[in-house]
C-alpha cells in the first residue's frame, strides 16, 4: 500500500476528525448559519439589500437610550466585579482555615440565572421591599422610596448594577482563583526573599502574573455584560432599555426579525470590537506561567 | 503568635465574612419572600421576618396558569440539552484531549470564539429558521439552541476531564486485549464518569437558567424562565418572588454537588488560551 | 521461533519529525534486548511500534514469525509495562492483574489461580484486595509487571519501568527483573535511557540515536568497543575520554602522536595504520584504562591535575592534556593535588580510534 494513503487511513489519523464531526456540524448549523442568516435578515428585505432596518433601529426612540445604558452598565459593572473578585481571590489565596468553604459560598451565584437574580433583587428594591423596610426600621425614611421608577432613574440604574454585580462576580472570582493557583509558588517565595511583602507583593508580583487570567475574565465579563437583559427586565422593565432587550422586544412583541437581527449584529460587532481592544491593550508579556 | 498575625487573621476573617454575607443574604431574602404570607408582602411598614411562614405564596405560584407545565418543560428541555450536549461535545473533548491532529489548535480557538456569540445572534435568526423546520415552539427546538450555547463549555470541560485520565491507562488496556473502544469503555469512561456527571449538571443549569432564546422560540411550550419573563409585567410580586425562588433551587443544588469541578468549568479559561 | 521479533525497515514520522528511520532489528527468542538512547532517540516509538500502539508508516513487524503489522495491540501476543505503570485506579490489585485474562474470557477460577501465582512470584499476594491509591510506587510497579506476566505473552515490552522509582528501589527491582527473566524466559524488549540499567540487564543492547540503531551488541562489546564516538560518550560513567591524535609513521614504527607525546599502538594495527599516515583521528580511552604515575618521565603522557574527586571505591581525577580534558579513575588512596603534574599510561589494548569526520570507530580485522 502507498505510504501516504496508509498513513491517512490509519485509525489514529482519521479518528479524531470523526469525533469532532458532530461538534463541527453543530457549530455549522447553530452558529455559522444563524450568523449569516442574521446578517441576511438585517441587510436584506423583500427588495434586496437595504439599510432600512438599521435606519429603523436607529430612529427608534429607545435606541440611543439602549446604547447608552448598555455601555453604562458594562463600564460600571465590569470594573466593580473585577475589583470585588480580585479581593475575594486574594483573600482566599491567603490560605486561612476554611478558605475552601468560603470559596464555595462565593461561587454560589454562578448557578443563579440572570432572571432569578433580577427577581431576588426585586424583593429588595421594590418599593415595599427589604431595603425600604430596613431603612424605615432604622428610622432613616418614613415613606418608601420608589427606586424602580422613571422618576428615580439613577436609583433604577444602580439597582440593576447591584444585582448584576452580585450575580456575576463569581465567574470572575473563579477565573482569578484558578489563575492564582497557576502562579508558581517559586515566584512568590522569590519575591519574599527579595523583600516584597503585603501590598508590594500583590502589586509587583501577583498582579502582573495574573494578567492572562484578568484578561480573559475581562473579555468574558464584558461580552456578557453587553448582553445584560433579564436582570434589567426583571428590575427595571423598560425604564433603562438595553440593546439585548430591544432585540428581544423587536422579535417577541413587534414580530420584526429584521430589526431584531440588526440589534443582534450590532451586539456582535460591539463584542468583537471590545475583545479586540482588550487583546490589543492588555497583551500580557508573561505569556504562560504555570507550574 | 504575634499581635500582628492575629490582627491580620481577624481582618481577613472580617472581610471574608462580609463578602459571604453579601452573597448569602439576597438568597436568604428571596427564600423569606417566597414563604411570606401574600398580604404581608404588600404591607407598609413591612417587617423583615414575616409573622409566620406560609406556603400560600408557593401554592399560588404553582397553581397559577401554565406554571407547572412550564416547570415540566424546563426539566424536559434541560434533560434533552444535557443529552445532546454530551453526545455531541464529549467525543470532541475526548479527541482534543487524546490526539494531536492537524487543526487541533484551530478547533480549540473556534470553540472559544463561539462562546462569545451573543445569544440574540443565535436566537433571532433561528426563530425564523425553526418555523420553516417545524421546530418553532417545540421543546426539541429550545433544547437544540441550548445545546449550541452549552456546547463550547461542554467541549472545554470534557477536554479537561479526559486529559485527567492518563492515555497510558487506555493503552495498557489495549495491550491487555481491549479494542480501542473497549479500552475507552472499560477504563477511560469509568474514570471520567464523575467529571462527566458534573459536566451534565452544569449543562442542565445552563439550560434551566436560559431565558432569551427560550422566550423567543416558544409560544405555548414555555420553559419556566420564559414563562416568567413573558408574563412578568402582568404578574403580582408574590408570583415573581416565588418564581425566582423556584428558579434558583435546583441550580444551587447542582452547583453544590459539582463544587469540586468548578475549576474545570471556568478555571480553564486561561489555560485554554 | 515463538517469541522472536523482527522489524523490517520500519519508519514512523510525527508531522515532520522522523522518530524512527527505516529500522531493522531481530530479537532472538528468550532474549533480553535493551533499547538504549537519550530522550527523543526513537526508542520508545520503536517499542510502541512493536506493541501496535503506533502504526508504522512503512515496513513490517513480525512477532513469532507472524506478520503483525496491521494487527491491533490486543492481537499481537504482547504484554507491556508502562513507565507510569498505568495501573487502573478504579480496580483492585486482583482485578488489575486479572484484567487481561478477563478480556480473554477465561473461567473465573482459572483467572483467580493465575493471578495468585503471579502475585506470589512478585511478592504482592498480600495486596490483592487493595486499590492502587493504597500502594507505594514500588508496589504499583510490581502490579504492572504482574499484570503483564500473567498474560504469558510471547513478548514482554517494558518502557522505562524503573525510572519512576527511587535509587535504592531501582537497584532492587533491577535485580528482580533479571531474576524474573531468567525464570520465565520470555523475549523481552526493554527501553531505557539509563546506561547502567542497560549494561546490567541486557543480553544485547541496541544503542539508538535519532531514530537509528547505531550499535547492537552485548553489553561488554558496547562498553569496550563502542561503534562510534556517540556510543562511547553515552555509555559509561564517566563517559569515554576523547582526544585528538595524529597518525605518524617512520621507517621502523607506526604510532599516534598526542602533542609531542608518542603513543604506542597494538601491533596488529600497525600495518593498517601506516596507510593513514599523517591523518588526524580521535583517540578514545576509558577512565579506568589509564594508569597514573606521580612522575612525569619520558614514557608517559604528561598531564595536569585539575580536580581530584574521591568516590569511595575509586578516585576520579580530572586532568588536562594539551587542550583536552580527561577523566581518570585511580585507586582511592593515591595522593595527588590539584595543579600537580602527573604522567599517564594508556592501556594499549583498550585504545579505540575514531574517524574525525564521521565519529565512526576505525577497526582493523
Amino acid at each position: 500500500m502507498n505510504e501516504r494513503l496508509r498513513k491517512l487511513l490509519g485509525t489514529d489519523t482519521l479518528l479524531p476528525y470523526w469525533l469532532l464531526l458532530p461538534t463541527l456540524i453543530f457549530i455549522g448549523v447553530f452558529f455559522l448559519m444563524p450568523l449569516f442568516k442574521a446578517v441576511g435578515l438585517a441587510f436584506y428585505g423583500k427588495d434586496g439589500f437595504t439599510l432600512a432596518y438599521f435606519e429603523k433601529m436607529i430612529s427608534d426612540v429607545r435606541f440611543f437610550d439602549a446604547l447608552k445604558f448598555t455601555f453604562l452598565f458594562a463600564i460600571t459593572i465590569v470594573p466593580l466585579q473585577v475589583v470585588t473578585a480580585l479581593a475575594m481571590a486574594l483573600l482566599l489565596n491567603s490560605g486561612f482555615r476554611g478558605s475552601r468553604f468560603f470559596l464555595y459560598i462565593f461561587a454560589l451565584p454562578l448557578g443563579i440565572a440572570d432572571l432569578a437574580a433580577g427577581l431576588i433583587w426585586l424583593s429588595i428594591f421594590t418599593h415595599r421591599g427589604f431595603l425600604n423596610s430596613i431603612l424605615y426600621a432604622l428610622g432613616i425614611i418614613d415613606r418608601p422610596i420608589h427606586y424602580l421608577s422613571y422618576q428615580n432613574i439613577n436609583y433604577t440604574f444602580l439597582s440593576v448594577v447591584a444585582a448584576e454585580h452580585w450575580r456575576a462576580t463569581a465567574i470572575v472570582m473563579v477565573i482569578l482563583v484558578a489563575g492564582l493557583q497557576m502562579i508558581s509558588k517559586d515566584y512568590l517565595e522569590a519575591a519574599e526573599v527579595l523583600g516584597a511583602r503585603g501590598w508590594k507583593k500583590i502589586w509587583y508580583v501577583i498582579l502582573p502574573l495574573l494578567k492572562p487570567s484578568l484578561q480573559s475574565a475581562l473579555i468574558i465579563r464584558t461580552i456578557f455584560a453587553l448582553q445584560t437583559f433579564a436582570v434589567v427586565l426583571a428590575l427595571a422593565g423598560q425604564i433603562t432599555p438595553v440593546l439585548a432587550g430591544e432585540a428581544y422586544f423587536w422579535q417577541f412583541l413587534y414580530r420584526n426579525p429584521h430589526v431584531a437581527s440588526a440589534y443582534a449584529v450590532l451586539l456582535m460587532v460591539i463584542s468583537i470590537a471590545m475583545t479586540w481592544v482588550y487583546l490589543r491593550y492588555l497583551r500580557s508579556r508573561t505569556e504562560v506561567i504555570r507550574e | 503568635m504575634s499581635y500582628r498575625y492575629l490582627l491580620r487573621q481577624t481582618l481577613i476573617y472580617m472581610a471574608v465574612l462580609t463578602l459571604a454575607l453579601w452573597v448569602l443574604i439576597p438568597i436568604l431574602l428571596i427564600g423569606i419572600s417566597a414563604f411570606t404570607p401574600r398580604q404581608e408582602l404588600y404591607l407598609w411598614p413591612k417587617s423583615i421576618i414575616p409573622s409566620h411562614f406560609s406556603l400560600e405564596t408557593m401554592r399560588f405560584f404553582l397553581g397559577a396558569h401554565g406554571v407547572v407545565r412550564s416547570l415540566l418543560n424546563s426539566v424536559k428541555v434541560a434533560v434533552l440539552t444535557l443529552t445532546f450536549t454530551l453526545a455531541v461535545g464529549a467525543p470532541a473533548g475526548y479527541a482534543v484531549a487524546r490526539f494531536f491532529f492537524r487543526g487541533r489548535e484551530a478547533f480549540r480557538l473556534g470553540i472559544l470564539i463561539t462562546r462569545m456569540f451573543p445569544t440574540a445572534l443565535l436566537a433571532v435568526p433561528l426563530a425564523v429558521t425553526f418555523i420553516r423546520w417545524g421546530l418553532y415552539d417545540t421543546l426539541v427546538g429550545v433544547a437544540l439552541i441550548h445545546t449550541a450555547m452549552a456546547l463550547p463549555f461542554a467541549v472545554i470541560i470534557t477536554t479537561g476531564i479526559f486529559m485527567g485520565v492518563p492515555k497510558d491507562l487506555e493503552e495498557a488496556a489495549m495491550t491487555l486485549g481491549c479494542s480501542r473502544f473497549g479500552a475507552f469503555a472499560r477504563v477511560a469512561l469509568p474514570l471520567a464518569l464523575p467529571g462527566l456527571a458534573a459536566a451534565a449538571m452544569f449543562t442542565f443549569v445552563i439550560s434551566w437558567n436560559e431565558v432569551f432564546a427560550a422566550a423567543i422560540l416558544t409560544v405555548r411550550n414555555r420553559t419556566l424562565p420564559a414563562h416568567i419573563i413573558t408574563t412578568i409585567q402582568a404578574s403580582p410580586l408574590d408570583f415573581r418572588f416565588a418564581g425566582g425562588f423556584f428558579m434558583i433551587l435546583p441550580a444551587l443544588l447542582f452547583m453544590f454537588l459539582i463544587r469540586r469541578y468548578l475549576f474545570h468549568m471556568w478555571g480553564g479559561a486561561t489555560a485554554e488560551r | 521461533m515463538a517469541g522472536e521479533i523482527e522489524l523490517k525497515g520500519i519508519r514512523k514520522t510525527f508531522g515532520k519529525v522522523e522518530a524512527v528511520k527505516d529500522l531493522d532489528l531481530l530479537v532472538q527468542e528468550a532474549e533480553f534486548l535493551v533499547l538504549l538512547g537519550p530522550s527523543g532517540c526513537g526508542k520508545t516509538t520503536t517499542l510502541r511500534c512493536i506493541a501496535g500502539l503506533e502504526r508504522v508508516d512503512r515496513g513490517k513487524v513480525f512477532i513469532g514469525g507472524r506478520d503483525v503489522t496491521e494487527l491491533p495491540p490486543a492481537k499481537r501476543g504482547i504484554a507491556m509495562v508502562f513507565q507510569s505503570y498505568a495501573v487502573f485506579p478504579h480496580m483492585t490489585v486482583e482485578k488489575n492483574i486479572g484484567f487481561g485474562l478477563r478480556m480473554r474470557h477465561l473461567p473465573k477460577e482459572e483467572i483467580k489461580k493465575a493471578v495468585r501465582e503471579v502475585a506470589e512470584l512478585l511478592q504482592i499476594d498480600e495486596l490483592l484486595d487493595r486499590y492502587p491509591s493504597q500502594l507505594s510506587g514500588g508496589q504499583r510497579q510490581r502490579v504492572a509487571v504482574a499484570r503483564a506476566l500473567v498474560m504469558r505473552p510471547e513478548v514482554l515490552l517494558m518502557d522505562e519501568p524503573l525510572s519512576n522509582l527511587d535509587a535504592l528501589l531501582r537497584l532492587q527491582m533491577r535485580a528482580e527483573l533479571k531474576r524474573l527473566h531468567r525464570e520465565i524466559g520470555t523475549t523481552t524488549v526493554y527501553v531505557t535511557h539509563d546506561q547502567i540499567e542497560a549494561l546490567s540487564l541486557g543480553d544485547r543492547i541496541a544503542v539508538m540515536r535519532e531514530g537509528e540503531i547505531v550499535q547492537l551488541d552485548t553489553p561488554n562489546e558496547v562498553y569496550d568497543k563502542p561503534a562510534n564516538v556517540f556510543v562511547g560518550g553515552f555509555i559509561g560513567t564517566p563517559p569515554m575520554n576523547f582526544l585528538k591524535a595524529k597518525v605518524l609513521a617512520d621507517d621502523k614504527d607506526v604510532f599516534l602522536a598526542i602533542g609531542d607525546f608518542r603513543l604506542e599502538v597494538p601491533d596488529v594495527w600497525k600495518a593498517h595504520l601506516r596507510e593513514m599516515t599523517d591523518k588526524t583521528v580521535i583517540l578514545g580511552i576509558r577512565a579506568e584504562n589509564i594508569e597514573v604515575h606521580p612522575e612525569t618521565n619520558g614514557g608517559r603522557l604528561p598531564a595536569n591535575v585539575i580536580v581530584a574527586e574521591p568516590l569511595g571505591s575509586q578516585q576520579l581525577l580530572t586532568v588536562q592534556v594539551g587542550d583536552d580534558v580527561l577523566k581518570v579513575a585511580t585507586k582511592p588512596d593515591l595522593s595527588v593535588q590539584p595543579g600537580q603534574a602527573i604522567g599517564l599510561a594508556l592501556v594499549k589494548d583498550k585504545i579505540r580510534i575514531f574517524d574525525v569526520q564521521t565519529g565512526a570507530a576505525i577497526t582493523f580485522p
